[in-house]
């Protein structure tokens, strides 16, 4: 947009809408603006070229070149780190552009890596792949600070998420998941001061998006052994992460809040998980969950409803996911009770979200939040007829009313948009 | 942060990034030169590590050992004492919960399960890398061999021990390292 905007400039200055200087100040802020953006195409395409020759690197390595003796491939396992390390120690000491530093560093970083891996392979030393990663992730995690690098501090999150499956669901290491959320609190601060300084950066609207989804993946490895609890402390977590979505600093376009939409996203999934019955009928807990759990789950719903009050004191319409902090554990105290409670519960919750979003899409002239309350309760009839016995009958009477509602939701919503397009119109 | 902050910074952040393949080679390097040479029997299979390439995963015969005491628990160290057996393979001497420290050869094991009278673990070093088109072939080879009945020597790793650091060497089908032998069948097909 800026570019035909700039285009445009010697047009409306020849016409003289605007005086030569005015336009120089447009140029001038749209410029400025792009940089603080993120979306220098030489800092964009030297960091994705960066990444891939050190990925070229690493695969290069896994081949396994055994022509080479093994002082051989040792030295060619340690040149690349060297020869990276002395090119980023130059652009430290010089001074060089953040181009040049970050590609340095993405290949620092990803020689640090192959290194370890290749020194591995020719003296066949044993460890997993998550014992690697840990070791990647935290000799890379510095870098990110002294460089100021954003591709790096990606990076290391996308490691660091990689470390967490390895090592929470796949090897069964006990306690280390736990390093995750070391190397997320190391990177925290550094993402923190994006939001605060370049809240519209590129590399800050994929954290908006990556560190939400890490967080999601990640929790799991942390509930080990949890029963029917587990849809209620996820569901508490996405609640969490829908409500950081809705704080005054997150207030932009929809596809650059990760927070709220993976939120959102996430919570209609688990009610509709959570709406079979199959979910709650077999009692698969041996015992009561552990305290620490419980604790967990309280927190949680406490932290949701304090930011949940936070967007509503900054003048943010509340909407039916700030409610679902309550309406999980509610669903869990009905499963305690008897698990119908907690099958019926579900199912109005997720209800109650396809009616709040139509709701919700028809008030903001919105046309994807009604269609996702409609999605929601199509899904919803779809599942329940996977363990309910329902005539066909019904369930085509069911389907046409359904398809008839996409057709007339719609219809109004474009009807409702024309009008108040009208409306602004007449009284400008 | 000033420059010279920052660059010192940096430094230290090199120095960690190359201590760490640098300790490796290292331990790996003294073990190797001054350890004892063990042969364990196995048989390979191939795996592949998405950084690290393709090995071909031994599985040993050492793998189990009887034993009374049930205290062991999933995942605990095995400090297993070595011992050379008639043929010259490697045996179990002793087991036991901590490292021994009266000089003798160990290798350290996985605790997988433990039974009623027996114990099961996993030896640590059971990654063989190979070159990529090498490792899947080994495995179909060594399988022919196994099948054929006249084939009476046992594969086995040769692995060099010292202070509870074990570095896998190489591994031995039908008396030549594997990268040779996996070489041998391909030009008899």
């Amino acid at each position: 947009m800026a570019s035909s905007i700039i285009k445009q400039l010697p047009e409306l200055v020849k016409e003289k809408v605007i005086t030569p200087d005015t336009a120089k100040d447009i140029e001038h802020y749209y410029v400025t603006k792009q940089r603080d953006n993120g979306t220098n195409p030489l800092a964009i395409f030297g960091s994705i070229g960066g990444i891939l020759t050190g990925l070229g690197i690493i695969l290069l390595f896994a081949h396994n070149w055994d022509n080479f003796s093994r002082p051989v491939k040792t030295g060619i396992a340690l040149l690349p780190l060297i020869l990276f390390q002395i090119s980023t120690g130059y652009a430290l000491v010089k001074k060089k552009s953040q181009v040049f530093k970050e590609i340095s560093g993405i290949l620092l970083c990803f020689s640090v890596g192959a290194s370890i891996a290749l020194v591995a392979q020719i003296y066949n030393i044993p460890g997993d792949i998550g014992s690697y990663l840990f070791t990647w992730t935290l000799l890379c995690i510095p870098l990110v600070y002294l460089l100021q690098s954003n591709t790096i501090a990606v990076l290391s999150l996308i490691l660091s998420t990689y470390y967490v499956t390895q090592t929470g669901y796949v090897t069964f290491q006990s306690g280390s998941p736990w390093f995750y959320v070391m190397f997320i609190a190391a990177l925290l601060p550094y993402y923190l001061n994006l939001l605060k300084v370049k809240p519209n950066h590129n590399a800050t609207n994929v954290f908006n998006w990556l560190l939400p989804l890490s967080l999601i993946i990640a929790f799991g490895a942390f509930i080990d052994g949890v029963q029917q609890l587990t849809i209620i402390l996820y569901g508490l977590l996405l609640c969490i992460i829908y409500n950081i979505g809705m704080l005054p600093i997150f207030r932009r376009r929809w596809f650059l809040n990760g927070y709220s939409q993976l939120g959102a996203l996430g919570i209609t999934t688990l009610l509709i998980i959570s709406s079979f019955r199959l979910v709650w009928q077999f009692d698969i807990a041996q015992s009561p969950e552990e305290t620490v759990y419980y604790i967990l789950a309280l927190a949680l719903s406490s932290i949701s409803v304090g930011l949940s009050y936070i967007a509503h004191k900054n003048g943010e319409k509340l909407t039916v996911f700030n409610l679902a902090a309550l309406i999980f554990p509610l669903i869990y105290f009905g499963y305690l009770v008897d698990y119908n409670i907690a099958f019926w519960l579900s199912n109005l919750a997720v209800l109650a979200v396809g009616v709040g979003c139509i709701q919700r899409g028809i008030n903001t002239i919105d046309f994807k939040i009604l269609n996702f309350g409609l999605v929601t309760i199509t899904v919803l009839i779809l599942c329940r007829f996977f363990d309910t016995q329902i005539s066909f009958a019904v369930r085509g009477l069911l389907f046409l009313a359904l398809g008839v509602s996409f057709f007339i939701g719609n219809y109004f919503l474009a009807k409702k948009k024309k009008e108040t397009l009208n409306i602004t119109n007449h009284e400008n | 942060m000033k420059t010279k902050h920052l660059f010192i910074a940096f430094i230290i952040t090199a120095i960690a990034q190359a201590f760490v393949p640098l300790k490796m080679v290292y331990d790996s390097e003294v073990t190797e030169r001054t350890g004892t040479v063990y042969k364990f029997k196995t048989a390979p299979i191939d795996p592949e590590d998405p950084f690290r390439g393709k090995y071909v995963r031994l599985n040993y015969d050492m793998s189990s050992y009887p034993t009374n005491d049930t205290t062991w628990v999933y995942g605990e160290p095995v400090y297993i004492t070595l011992k050379t057996d008639k043929e010259g393979f490697a045996d179990i001497a002793s087991i036991s919960h901590q490292a021994p420290d009266d000089g003798t050869d160990y290798v350290v094991g996985n605790c997988r399960y433990s039974a009623k009278d027996k114990i099961f673990f996993s030896l640590e070093f059971d990654r063989y890398y190979m070159e990529e088109s090498k490792a899947p072939e080994a495995e179909t080879f060594y399988r022919s061999y196994n099948q054929n009945a006249e084939n009476k020597k046992p594969a086995y790793a040769l692995v060099a021990v010292k202070d509870g650091n074990a570095v896998l060497k190489d591994v031995i089908i039908d008396d030549i390292p594997i990268r040779e032998y996996v070489l041998k069948e391909r030009d008899k097909q």
